[in-house]
This record gives structure tokens, sequence and C-alpha cells, in this order.
């Protein structure tokens, strides 16, 4: 109908022209349509509201309920609606939701649909789009964008015992339970302030004197911290497998967490180069060992979103060593990976002789079952590769 | 007509069984297959009206009712046959040897029907002459009429065939869509409707008469085609609208059609209601109106000098002749100008209500018409940027732009001289010390700037650019001015303009206010183009993300 306003440009000219009446009345009759028109559709667009609700935190094979609601706040009726949800083809098949409903004044409607989350990962749920015209097409449709949500899917967190890892100590050997990790009497240095850091242990000269929060390093007795060092370079997982044994390496990694922070009640950080879907580019996770809850989750998330990166930013014995620096001495490291090669093995020697803890998990096949578990030189190895192998390793 | 239907191929026993299957024959189908081909009929039959009456015109004892009624049924004949023959044939000869066959139906129904007035010797007198003068058959008014069925027949064959192509893109032939060739059918024939009506009604001796009386009356043939037009429009729409959802996998609301008829019925009543209630008569011409309002502005002008210059000349007659008699007035004053109201033709007794009800008139008419080209140029950006790109149009923009930087310049040159002529004891006055009403113009001035300012930051939230409530105008520039390149030293200047405007206690002009409506102007031009951007639907689907983030 884009002629409309031409006809009733010169419909307006010859009623003017040759004086007749009824010419008016087509003119009046054309531009009542255009005008109501015109008016119905912006006005139903302003009165359009949409809200989307679900929760935004899964564990595998968990369904989350989706809620769409559609209100039309205003006095007329709104005859057509188009709802285009987009989905992530992970949680939902096919990967759209559409519907097509009219509303009256005053109505909503709500839409309901189900995501199963079955696979780890960060997810984005819309952009949602809302369109709506007028009934003859005088008039453009409008087009309301409602910004994307996000759903993350935790990793699949198995007890050790499924993974063939050893339950009762983080994995290097504790010469007792000390209650002491830290002597307060004995200063270290400063180091930056972090989130969670007790106020007591701000160094206040330090900090007026720097121009920043720094809190105080004591010399441990001994630390009962560990830190989780994943290797998530696609090289590492190279193989007909590859997709398999990163997100076994994950598991592995989200597992031990739970089991150290939850199970044991002791600090557990993690460090991993990985692709983060939020900036899209790689990133250096590096959580400092903590030992609430929610800082479990903090661990999880970053597990959840992390995607294999084929060009880390380091190479991953440089990283493994820039992470080590800041632990205290006495820490337990676990370095999961893919691949074992004399340089990794020189650098946990390495990072053993420094005074570390250290333990290697290998998400590779095992050449036999007795070889899962072993030890090289003093250095504890374990070789994970499938979930249900694993059951049997213990 | 007892052909079997031709099977081209094997395909065709599965492609019947599936439509009988996919649409059952039930009554609530029949009437809704029944539907379109009636609503042709009736509009066909609309412009047949106007041809009646347009010949009846002519000859007033000719009788028309045939004519009338044959091009109804050639429509819906037309549209029938089309649906029938392209369901049960395949073969392109078989359809057209049906259609001539139909067509010649209709020839021998028209000659017959053209016989209705005589006798029945008379009838057979005629037959008897046909063998002999050929010319007896196939007379003017048959062939005539048989013309406007054959018109009729075609059209209505066509928009069947496009009506199927909207609900069928398989069957969509040719570059312009089913959708837009039913609209131009429809205003094509609404124009040839329009244009028969009029020459019915209208006094050729009299067109070029200024003061030839208007023609009044409602031809209510041309406003059903309109409103029946209009209603099928709006089916074809949904039907568009349902074959998309449909390949896109749309839920439908089972309610939804229904509901569209019913909205679009009550839609075309409340038009139809406007139309008919707005006004359509009047006595005095545009012109003679605008005339009207100039003689009456300058008439006011001129009254207002007038007082102002005989309050003066009593003033001066006070100071330089004490005791002088004072002249008379009417000297002194200009020549009054009388305002008579232009004199409408029929309304000779009240012509102040004529005149009342001609200016009603046109500001509804030029109201509407200038509201709908209005709001469509609102709504295409794109088409003013167009219409700005002619090259006729930029000159008369450097005309105006050039008008008013000459005011502009004239009214500074103005305020810079005043203080040197003898009154500038009042400017310095008034410099020193500012009278409520210039700090009260002075703060309108300074709104007037924060509106424009709050307006455009409307105007972007609607794009999808909110400012948050902690950024400060210029995060908020940094954050908006990468999406509007085009508007780039606008932006700035009319950020600049705000803030110098909110925050400090500099004077704010007139000009200052000019200069910050045209900044705004091109702020929104830019934004406008976004939206239009946005409106297209490949570019919703895949809209960025606009974030803005301070």
């Amino acid at each position: 109908m884009q002629n409309l306003i031409g006809i009733v440009l010169v419909l307006f000219l010859l009623a003017v022209f040759l004086r007749i009446d009824f010419y008016f009345s087509i003119v009046y009759l054309l531009a009542a349509v255009y005008l109501l028109a015109r008016v119905w559709t912006q006005t139903s667009w302003r009165q359009l509201a949409v809200q989307r609700r679900l929760v935004n935190r899964a564990f595998p094979d968990e369904t989350i309920p989706v809620e769409l609601i559609v209100r039309n706040s205003g006095r007329l009726p709104i005859p057509w609606i188009e709802v285009e949800d987009s989905l992530p083809v992970e949680l939902i098949s096919p990967p759209f939701y559409r519907e097509v409903i009219m509303l009256g004044a005053k109505q909503e409607h709500r839409f309901a649909y189900t995501l199963s989350c079955y696979k780890r990962g960060y997810y984005v749920i819309g952009p949602l789009f809302i369109q709506t015209g007028d009934l003859l097409g005088v008039t453009r449709p409008l087009t309301i964008r409602q910004e994307p949500e996000y759903v993350i899917v935790y990793p699949r967190v198995l007890p050790l015992e499924k993974l063939g890892l050893p339950t009762h100590s983080p994995l290097a050997v504790l010469p007792a339970p000390a209650p002491l990790f830290e002597d307060p009497t004995r200063l270290m240095g400063v180091r930056p302030y972090q989130i969670g850091d007790s106020p007591r242990r701000i160094h206040w000269t330090s900090t007026a004197k720097a121009g920043e929060l720094l809190v105080k390093r004591y010399q441990p007795a001994i630390a009962r911290e560990t830190l989780i060092c994943l290797d998530f370079a696609q090289d590492s997982y190279a193989g007909r497998r590859f997709y398999d044994a990163s997100e076994l390496a994950v598991v592995a990694a989200a597992s031990l967490a739970n089991h150290i922070i939850i199970r044991e009640g002791l600090a557990v950080g993690l460090a991993t180069q990985a692709v983060d879907p939020l900036e899209n580019s790689v990133t250096a996770f590096s959580l400092p060992p903590r030992r609430e809850r929610a800082h479990l989750m903090n661990i999880l998330e970053v597990l959840a979103r992390a995607q294999t990166t084929p060009a880390p930013a380091l190479p991953f014995l440089d990283f493994l060593r820039k992470e080590t620096t800041r632990l205290s001495w006495g820490a337990t490291v676990i370095v999961v990976t893919g691949v074992e090669s004399d340089p990794l093995y020189e650098m946990l020697a390495y990072l053993r002789g420094a005074g570390f803890a250290v333990a290697l998990i290998l998400v590779m096949p095992p050449a036999s079952a007795d070889a899962q578990r072993q030890t090289i030189g003093t250095l504890p190895v374990y070789r994970v590769w499938r979930e249900a192998h694993l059951e049997t390793l213990i | 007509m007892n052909q079997k239907p031709l099977r081209v191929h094997e395909a065709d026993d599965y492609l019947e069984t599936g439509n009988a299957a996919k649409h059952p024959t039930t009554s609530v189908s029949r009437a809704r297959s029944a539907f379109p081909p009636l609503v042709v009929g009736l509009m066909v039959g609309c412009i047949a009206l106007a041809i009646t009456e347009l010949l009846r015109r002519v000859a007033p004892d000719w009788n028309g009712t045939y004519f009338l009624l044959v091009p109804i049924v050639a429509a819906f004949a037309g549209h029938t046959t089309y649906r029938v023959t392209h369901e049960r044939y395949r073969s392109g000869s078989d359809r057209l040897r049906l259609q001539i066959i139909e067509l010649a139906v209709i020839f021998l129904v028209l000659k017959a029907a053209s016989y209705l007035d005589n006798t029945l010797p008379e009838v057979w007198n005629d037959i008897r002459r046909w063998p002999e003068d050929i010319a007896t058959f196939f007379d003017l008014e048959t062939i005539a009429a048989f013309a406007l069925a054959c018109a009729a027949w075609f059209s209505a064959a066509r928009t069947a065939r496009d009506l199927e192509a909207v609900a069928d893109p398989m069957l969509y032939k040719g570059e312009t869509g089913p959708m837009e060739r039913l609209n131009r059918r429809f205003l094509a024939g609404g124009l040839i409707l329009l244009f028969i009506s009029g020459l019915a009604r209208i006094e050729f001796a009299t067109l070029l008469e200024a003061d030839r009386s208007a023609i009044h009356g409602l031809a209510l043939n041309v406003l059903v085609y309109f409103v029946l037009g209009l209603l099928v429009l709006g089916q074809v729409r949904l039907t568009w609208h349902s074959r998309l959802w449909e390949q896109q996998k749309y839920k439908v609301s089972g309610a939804l059609n229904k509901a569209w008829l019913k909205y679009t019925l009550l839609f075309l009543l409340i038009a139809l209601a406007i139309a008919v209630v707005l006004p359509t008569q009047y006595a005095v011409g545009l012109f003679d109106i605008a005339g009207f309002v100039v003689s009456a502005v300058a008439y006011i002008a001129v009254f207002v000098f007038t007082v102002i210059v005989a309050v003066l000349q009593w003033l001066f007659s006070l100071f330089f002749k004490p005791g002088a008699e004072t002249e008379p007035l009417p000297e002194m004053l200009p020549p009054s100008i009388t305002v008579e109201p232009p004199q409408p033709a029929n309304s000779v007794h009240l012509p102040w209500l004529a005149l009342a009800r001609s200016i009603l008139f046109w500001i509804v008419a030029l109201g509407a018409v200038g509201y709908v080209v209005y709001s469509y140029l609102k709504d295409r950006p794109e088409l003013v940027r167009a219409f700005k790109a002619f090259k006729v149009t930029q000159i008369a923009q450097k005309w105006w732009r050039a008008l008013r930087t000459w005011w502009r310049d004239a009214r500074r040159t103005l305020r810079a001289t005043l203080p040197t002529l003898s009154l500038n004891f009042l400017r310095r006055k008034e410099r020193r010390q500012e009278t409520r009403a210039i700090r009260r113009k002075h703060a309108a001035l300074r709104e007037q700037m924060l509106d424009v300012y709050l307006e455009t930051l409307d105007r972007a939230r609607e794009e999808g650019f909110p400012r948050r409530d902690a950024q400060t105008p210029y995060e908020y520039h940094h954050a908006l001015d990468p999406h509007l390149p085009e508007a780039h030293t606008e932006l700035s200047a009319l950020t600049e303009a705000f803030v110098e405007a909110r925050y400090s206690a500099h004077p704010v002009d007139a000009d200052d206010v000019a200069h910050l409506h045209v900044n705004a102007r091109r702020v929104h031009a830019a934004l406008d183009k976004l939206h239009a951007e946005s409106l297209q639907p490949s570019v919703v689907s895949h809209q960025q993300k606009r974030k803005v983030d301070g």
C-alpha cells in the first residue's frame, strides 16, 4: 500500500479542482485508514512489554523452565504479535521459539518452554524479537528487541571415586592435620589486597605508602591449599576424541575442586587459559585458593564457560610457573592436561623441589589398567580417560 | 463440460488426494472459497454501476439493468473458472478451450439480454436479419457490454491467480509480488471508478467556471468499493502472514483468523464513520479563505498601529503645542482596511456561518492530508533525504539558509547599533539590571535548550541508546557518538550547548536556541536513519547488540 499516499494527494487535488464532495469522502476514508493504522500500530508497540523469566544456572541433566510474558498495557487490542526467541541448539530443538498471538486490551500472554541442560557451557538465550503491525499492511511493522540473557550450565561434578582419584587428601602427602597454616609472627612480605582477605591482614603502613591496599604475607608452617592448573590448549587434546578428552579434563578439575572444598574443607584455586565466550577472547583465569562454597561456584562458573583455545597467550609450562609463584610454600599443585612430555615432568620436578606438593592428572587412555595410577619418581600421576572406565580404577 | 480431468503424470492422484485431505469440503470451506469471488463480483458491480450511470446520462431511456448485472456475473464466473480450471485441468490448451467457450456463452447471454425490452416478433425479425447483415448480430451495445464483461472476467481471473499466489508462493510468477499486484489493481480500479463516477455527475459546460457550484451527494457504490477492497486486502494480508508463519514454523493462535476479520471490520467501520462524518462541503474556496485571513491580519496590524500613532500624537501634542487644539486624528491615520468576508455562492443570507463552515472544512481537509504526508515522510526518512538531494531542493535550501543568515546578521547589527542611538540610556539601564520579564525570557530560552536536549535523549532511548543515571553528558556523548558518525559534530555541539546552558550562568539568547535546534534536528535525522536501517527485515534479525556503556 505504498501508493496510498500518492492516491490521497491526487484525489485531494482533483476534489478541490472538480468540487466533487464524495471525492473528499474517499480522501478522508483513505487518510483515516492510514492514520488509524499508524496510530494503532505505534500505540500498540509502545504499550507492549515483554519479560523473560528463567533461572540462569543449572547443573547437567537439569531442566530450566522458561516463561515469556508478553503484556499489552494499553487500552487498544493488538491484532497480531510475532514472538521469536532465539535459543541455543544445545539446550532445545528446534533452536527457536516462535508463536503468533493476539492480545486484547490490558491482557497478557504467557509462553512456556523448557531448556534441557545436557552439556556444560555458557549459553545465550535470545535476543527476543516481538513484531507487530497493522491489519492492512499500510504501515511498516515495528519490532521490539529484548536483550539476550545467559544461562550457565556447570560442568558435571563426579565423586572422585568415579574418577579413580584418591579421596582422603588433596593428592599430596600431608605430614599431619596441622591447625596452623600461616605463622603470623613471621612476616614474609606484602601482596595486593584481594576480595575475601580479612581486614586484619591489611598492612596499613605499606598501604599508605604504596597508595593501594596491601595485605601481609606470613611464612607458612605448611600450606593446605591447592591450585588446579588446567591445560586447555587445543593441541594438548589432539586426536579423534579431542572433544571428549577436553570435557573430561573439565569434569576432573570440577570434581577435584568440589571434593577439596566440600569434603575436606580446604582451599582450592584454579588457573587456566581458555576462550571466554563473555569476552570472546583468550582469557587467563586465575582464582586464588579459597575454601568458601561461593568460591567453588566461581570455579564451576569459570569451568562452565571455558572453551579450548588454539593459541593460548602463554605456553602452558610458562603459565604454570607464573601461577605457582603466588602460592604459599607447601601448597599442592594439581596439573590437569591431555599430553605428557619431558618438559612437563621437568617443570613438575622443579615445582616439587621448590616446596610444592605436585600431582599430575593426564587425560589420556592408559596403556593398561595398572598404568592408570603410577608414580614417576616421587610424582603421583593419574590417568583418566572415560567416566565409566574410571569407576573401575579404585 | 463433462470432460474428465486430464492426468499429466502419476503425481496428479497424489496431489488431488493430498489437497482433498488438506481442504475437506465443509460448509465453512465452501463459504470461504465463495467469499473472494463474491466480493470481487460486488466490487466490479460498483464499477459497472458507475458506467451504467454514465451511459444513462447520455441515453436516459436506455434500460441498462443487464449492463449492471453482466459484469458482476462475469467477474464471479472469471474468478470461479480460474480456480476450477487450475484445480481440475493441468493442460494449458484445455484451460484455454474452456475459457473461450465460457466467453462465447457470456456473449450469447449478453445478446439475449439486449432483447429484454423487445417483443418476440421484433426479436424474431432481428434474428432473421443476422445472416444478411452480420453487423446486426455484433451491434455496438452488445460489443460494449461484452468488452465490459471481458474486462471484469479477466480482472477477476487475475485477482484469483494473485490470491492463490499469495497463499502459495510456488505459484508466484513475475517481478511484482502478488500482494503488490492486488494492491495496484484495487487502487487502479478505485481510480477508474472515481473517474467514471465523477464524469457521471459533472457538468462539462461549467467545468472551467470559477463560481460553479459543487457536486453534492454521497456515491455509495464508490464507498462500498473501497471498503470491500480494503476488507479483501486485510484478508490477503492475513493469508500472506499465515503462509510466512507456516514456513517459519510459528505456532499460530487458533483465534487469530476470526479476530483478524473482526478487527478489520471494526477498523474499517471506524474509518468509514470518520469519512462520513467529516465535512465535505465548502462555500468559500481555499484562496478566498487565505485572502480573507491575510486581510484580517493586515487589518489588525493597521488597527494596532493606528492606536499607537494616535496615543503618541496625543502625547506630543501635549509637549509641543500647549494650549493648541489637537489636530483631528483621521488625517494622521493610515487609510483603514475593510475586511469583508468573501461571498459564498449559495449562502447569501448567512455569509459568516458559511465562512466558518468553510474554514472548518479547509482546516480538516488540509490537516488530514498534511498529517498523512507528514506521517508518511516521518516513517521514511530515506525519502526526505532523497528529496533533499534534488538540485532544486538544494538551491531552495541554500536560499533559505542565506535568508536566515541575513536575518541573523541584521539582528546582530541592529542590536550592536541600538545603544549608539538616542535611546541608548535605556539600553544601558537594561544591561545594568535585567527586568523580571527579560530574566523570565532568558530562563525560558534556557528551558527550551534543556528541553531540546532531553527530547534528543528520549529519541536516542527509543533507538536503544538510553542514558544511564550515572552518566554525565560527556560520558553519554562518548557512548552515543560511535553510533552516529554522520552527526559527530552536531552531537558534540549539542552536548556542549546543553552543558553550558545547564551548568553555567552564561546568558542564553535566541540564536543559541536556534543553533541547538539545528544540531538536534541533524542528530534526530541520524537516529532516523538508524531506525530505518533497523526496520529492514534482514537487518532486524541480525541486529547488533546496542549497548551504551559509560
